[in-house]
């Protein structure tokens, strides 16, 4: 029998490593077509800002998630408009588009709660049964839906192959910039989705800078996975179940104290990437950027 | 020629950047005009407000100086922030709990050298991880970051706070271990002056050494480089550990001459508007100079911008992340010109 | 009326103009050879073609009809296909990944369908290849099948080859030819880029010639011999092949004893001082492992190097990724490995740049080597000629007692690969180890006094009476390996 106890760590699992499964699995798209997000942290906090003012404001939660979506991808069409328009380069436009998210989200989020309104909260997604929502549904079915993408459709094999080697797939009259815009805009939107579920389902309120490095647990996440989606799945489970552990400790006021284990997840991926990271290569055009023409 | 463009990208950058802010700040109801003119007083209106511009330079220089020479070798070290707090917690741990009444003649420049030293460490553990396990630097120094900043928390909730135990904060500097204030000044300290001097050093170090040549060619075209004999994992540890060296001397500076304690959100953003500066400044050390006033100009006037025109101080941020989105959409100096 | 006519294409990149008047018509059911020196225009000409590149003025029309080529889906729907010289496969992927790469079709693709699509293009063009093969493990010449069969299923009647001998061994040649000779019976228009004239003579029926971005000539073949050709290609008459140096061996200067690494399968070599030793073969067969051995990059497994005449200098085979700095100056270029060592004098002091030395240094260098540019000026400005010059500079500096040269001359026009020739002449008769590692057959005999040939890591000596292009060519393929 499984008691009560274990159950709720299992949900608690599941709920902490939803939104990195999805985060994930948007970069993973986007790497193949040999995109390097950097700024997915950046796309999260957004979303989840989106979400929660959303949210907030009109009590839908299918308001607050189309908005969610709707951020990331609005940040990561700037992304793209830097990168892939301006061929800028792809780590320090993804690190600007994180500072900018934390100063844009700041803004945006006191202008919205003026001081003396006291704390606004979002609705609260459901779960059917404990650890299983709307949010799981839809992780279960992107991750069923990229692996058939990638490996099954006549689009997932030139998506792939204009990650790992894009002037082949131009000579053969593939449009690379449209596959990486499309990919990058793909991987906004999984990024908002993601950060609506940390304000509609994890927490219910928005603190400032709330994503914590998440976005960057993502992005380890693909190459702890080997660039396979079925890993990256079982990756973010680790990460969750970490999650759920380090909280429980927290609650039960362990002896270790509270900033400690607030490293936990930090540490953990270090170790994820010292032990996976060196044997991974990703795809063979990644990061290059692609000019049509000389 | 190049010297034109040298001035004018960087010009042009900031100054779209705060156009686009304006913009912004309008878009969201607060007054551009007043926010923007509150910001310029708060920075540059009086002496005070000048001479607060001055000491937040003097991070910004050291970390900036220690991005442009980790980019330029092609090493993207985001972990200015956590080789930062590293420095400052490093510092404050032997002045508050090592030497204690040590003298201050030996207190100081030893705080200042084991901050140095600890952000040496902190970035070679980055360093580590990349040449021993493929790691990228560009995850490790980030997570690394969050890693330093809870490190910090931890101390001055735990062992390192005050002896009275009110707030989370480390003891007080004694006098003897605080960096001494230029005559006539109220708080620009000793250690700006040696901040200063830096750049130059830094551009001979690049541009006229052989440790510089080696440098630039690792950032360049690693391949080639490792053909003339150059070993890339070496010049990459080296620049990691150096720019670790001096993030960590800017957190030791901070505590000996600034705060005069350890708290939380010590020097919180540094690291990432350190990055701007680097990247304004076009990955130039001298350039690192005005581009680390600049933003300087930008921290020290947000308070006032937020007091008088209610505009968020945050908000600061958005300009630096527009400058180094407009400043990197125009191809940085690859070449090995100044 | 031709089937495909280029007229007067003019391009400009910055600063060069490597087009002005260049023009090309192309009949069916006939093979046009192409013709010029490297730098001439030809591989820009055929990317006009193809869609890679936008003229800055001319007309491009097809079966009388002007048309527009804004990019490769364009080409590749007016029934132009092409075989590049570095080719457009994706390693990573399989056979039958890479067929079907940009096939139309149904969007859903499981693996069954996939292989049935590739299956039947397989069968169709006979290639006998394992659609589930990555590319990558597929040796040249199948990787150039490959290719031609792709570019044939899209329906190309226009097939463009981009110096497809490069990088064949001369039966593998043969075999190429023959089959364009059938693909021109078919009715198909092929063109074939080359600067090897008797190949163009083996089977092509016209020629186009471009000199410095211009035609100067477009004719039948018929009366044309390979000398005529030469004339037109470089507008005075081919330097004659030079010969071997002259030159007694001397004392011991390297010694290879049963080297093992991955690429090398147990390698002996001895070179003596004064020597011009060549190795010919086909790339990949152990020239990269061999150079960065002798580089100091790559250790061997087993086996040993002894160096008896040091210090050993290396003149890498891409001067792009493994030479120089393009984006450092020439003099910075000059003395990167003197960097590398921590800086001595008299360039550098206490490891301090001293610029006089340095521009004194770096102006020696550009007089003796003729390089055409000046001290401060970046790399990258120079052209291929010069910066190959710069290679060999950076080279000598050290003057080196063994200097090991890899495909010194490959992309360098007529003037400055004699020029690059002589030098190792020279350097072998002032008494230098010299050896000479490069797929250029030609360039092999041309220059070396003992031959041996690589193959899959091992070396195939040849006899001295046996300087032949086809008993070379033999060896290349690996007959008479033991």
């Amino acid at each position: 029998m499984i008691d009560a106890a274990t159950l709720l760590l299992v949900a608690s699992t599941i709920r902490l490593a939803t939104p990195l499964a999805i985060a994930a699995l948007g970069e993973l798209v986007a790497e193949r077509a040999g995109v390097l997000n950097i700024g997915i942290e950046g796309m999260m906090l957004t979303g989840a800002l989106a979400a929660f003012a959303a949210g907030a404001a009109t009590g839908s939660l299918a308001l607050g998630c189309l908005a969610g979506i709707a951020a990331g991808v609005a940040m990561s069409a700037l992304f793209a408009l830097f990168v892939l328009r301006r061929g800028a380069d792809p780590i320090v436009s993804g690190t600007a588009l994180n500072v900018l998210a934390l100063g844009l989200t700041g803004v945006l989020f006191r202008s919205l709660t003026p001081p003396g309104k006291g704390i606004e909260r979002a609705p609260q997604m459901g779960e059917l049964v404990p650890g299983f929502n709307v949010y799981v549904a839809l992780a279960l079915a992107l991750v069923v839906g990229v692996i058939l993408f990638l490996g099954r459709t006549r689009t997932g094999l030139a998506l792939r192959a204009v990650g790992e080697r894009a002037e082949a797939a131009h000579v053969q009259g593939i449009d690379v910039l449209r596959f990486r815009w499309l990919a990058v805009l793909f991987g906004g939107a999984c990024a908002g989705l993601a950060g609506s579920a940390i304000v509609l389902w994890i927490s219910d309120t928005f603190v400032e800078g709330m994503t914590s490095g998440r976005g960057f647990i993502a992005l380890a996440l693909v190459l702890f996975g080997g660039y396979r989606p079925l890993r990256i799945v079982a990756g973010a489970l680790l990460f969750g179940a970490a999650n759920a552990l380090q909280y429980r400790l927290q609650a039960a006021g362990s002896a270790i104290p509270y900033n400690l284990l607030l490293m936990t997840p930090y540490v953990l991926t270090l170790l994820v990437l010292a032990l996976f990271a060196g044997r991974v290569s990703g795809p063979g055009d990644l990061a290059k950027p692609f000019r049509a023409r000389d | 020629m190049s010297y034109v463009r040298a001035f004018a990208q960087p010009l042009g950058a900031a100054a779209v950047a705060l156009a686009a802010a304006a913009g912004l700040l309008a878009l969201i109801g607060a007054d551009p005009i007043a926010a923007l003119g509150a910001l310029a007083a708060g920075a540059l209106g009086d002496r005070i407000a000048l001479e607060n511009t001055v000491v937040r330079m003097g991070p910004l220089l050291l970390v900036g100086l220690g991005v442009a020479l980790s980019f330029r070798c092609g090493i993207w070290n985001i972990g200015g922030e956590g080789q930062l707090y590293v420095g400052a917690l490093a510092a404050t741990a032997l002045v508050t709990r090592g030497l204690g009444a040590g003298p201050g003649a030996v207190s100081l420049p030893l705080a200042l050298l084991v901050g140095a030293g600890a952000g040496a460490l902190w970035a070679g553990i980055a360093a580590a991880l990349r040449v021993r396990r493929g790691v990228s630097e560009v995850l490790s120094t980030i997570l690394l970051n969050f890693i330093a900043v809870l490190a910090v928390a931890w101390a001055v909730h735990g062992p390192l706070q005050e002896a009275s135990g009110a707030y989370p904060q480390s003891d007080a500097f004694p006098d003897l271990a605080r960096l001494a204030v230029l005559p006539g000044m109220r708080r620009v300290h000793l250690g700006l002056v040696l901040a200063a001097a830096l750049p130059f050093a830094v551009w001979v170090l690049l541009f006229r050494s052989a440790a510089g040549l080696r440098l630039r060619a690792v950032g360049l075209s690693p391949d080639a480089a490792r053909n003339a004999h150059v070993s890339p994992e070496r010049e990459t540890t080296r620049v990691l550990l150096i720019s670790g060296a001096l993030a960590g001397l800017a957190g030791a500076l901070e505590v000996s001459g600034v705060t005069g304690r350890l708290f939380e959100n010590l020097a919180s953003g540094y690291g990432f508007t350190a990055i701007a500066v680097a990247l304004l400044a076009r990955l130039n050390p001298i350039g690192v100079l005005p581009a680390a006033f600049f933003f300087a100009a930008l921290a020290s006037g947000s308070g006032a911008m937020q007091r008088v025109a209610a505009v968020p101080s945050v908000a600061v941020q958005v300009i630096e992340a527009l400058v180094i989105l407009f400043s990197v959409s125009f191809a940085l100096p690859k070449s090995g010109a100044r | 009326m031709p089937r495909v006519a280029l007229r007067d294409i003019c391009k400009r990149f910055g600063a060069t103009e490597a087009l002005c008047g260049a023009s090309l018509e192309l009949e069916p059911g006939s093979v046009h050879a192409l013709l010029g020196e490297n730098g001439a225009g030809k591989t820009t000409l055929v990317r006009v073609l193809y869609g890679n590149v936008r003229p800055d003025s001319g007309v491009i029309e097809i079966d009388g009809r002007p048309v527009d080529i804004p990019n490769p889906s364009r080409a590749l729907a007016l029934g132009i296909g092409m075989v590049h010289q570095h080719f457009m496969l994706v390693p990573a992927l399989t056979v039958a990944e890479n067929l079907v790469l940009g096939e139309p079709g149904s969007a859903w693709l499981p693996r069954a369908r996939l292989a049935a699509e590739a299956r039947v293009l397989l069968e169709r063009f006979g290639l006998a290849l394992d659609p589930e093969a990555r590319t990558e493990t597929l040796a040249v010449a199948q990787m150039q099948r490959l290719e031609i069969a792709r570019a044939l299923a899209r329906g190309a009647n226009v097939l463009v080859l981009d110096e497809p001998t490069a990088v064949l061994a001369p039966p593998e040649v043969d075999d190429l030819l023959a089959l364009l000779a059938r693909l021109r019976d078919e009715g198909k228009s092929i063109v074939l880029i080359s600067h090897k004239l008797d190949e163009i003579t083996a089977v092509c029926d016209r020629v186009t010639v471009l000199r410095a971005g211009r035609t100067v000539a477009s004719r039948p073949l018929a009366g044309l011999d390979a000398s005529e050709l030469g004339r037109l290609m470089v507008g005075d008459s081919l330097p004659p092949a030079g010969r071997p140096p002259e030159t007694e061996p001397g004392p011991l200067a390297l010694e290879l004893v049963g080297a093992r690494a991955p690429g090398l399968a147990g390698i002996d070599l001895a070179l003596r001082a004064g020597e011009l030793v060549a190795l010919a073969g086909i790339d990949g067969n152990g020239q990269g492992p061999l150079e960065q051995l002798f580089a100091g990059v790559r250790a061997l497994d087993s086996g040993e190097l002894r160096v008896l005449r040091a210090p050993i200098a290396v003149i890498p085979g891409d001067r792009h990724r493994n030479g120089l700095i393009l984006d450092l100056s020439v003099e910075e270029n000059l003395v990167l490995p003197e960097a590398a060592r921590g800086g001595e004098p008299p360039i550098f002091r206490a490891r301090i740049v001293r610029k006089a030395e340095l521009h004194q240094a770096a102006s020696r260098a550009i007089e003796r080597f003729e390089i055409k540019a000046r001290p401060a000026d970046p790399a990258r400005s120079l052209s291929g000629g010069n910066q190959q010059k710069l290679s060999v500079a950076r080279a000598l500096r050290a003057r080196p007692g063994v200097l090991v040269a890899v495909n010194p001359t490959r992309g360098l026009d007529v003037a400055a690969t004699a020029s690059v020739r002589e030098e190792l002449r020279r350097e072998a008769r002032a008494g230098t180890a010299v050896l000479l590692i490069s797929t250029e057959l030609d360039e092999v005999l041309e220059l070396g006094q003992r031959i041996a040939v690589l193959f899959r890591g091992r070396l195939l000596p040849v006899a001295a009476g046996a300087h032949t292009r086809a008993a070379i060519g033999r060896l290349m393929l690996g007959e008479g390996a033991s």
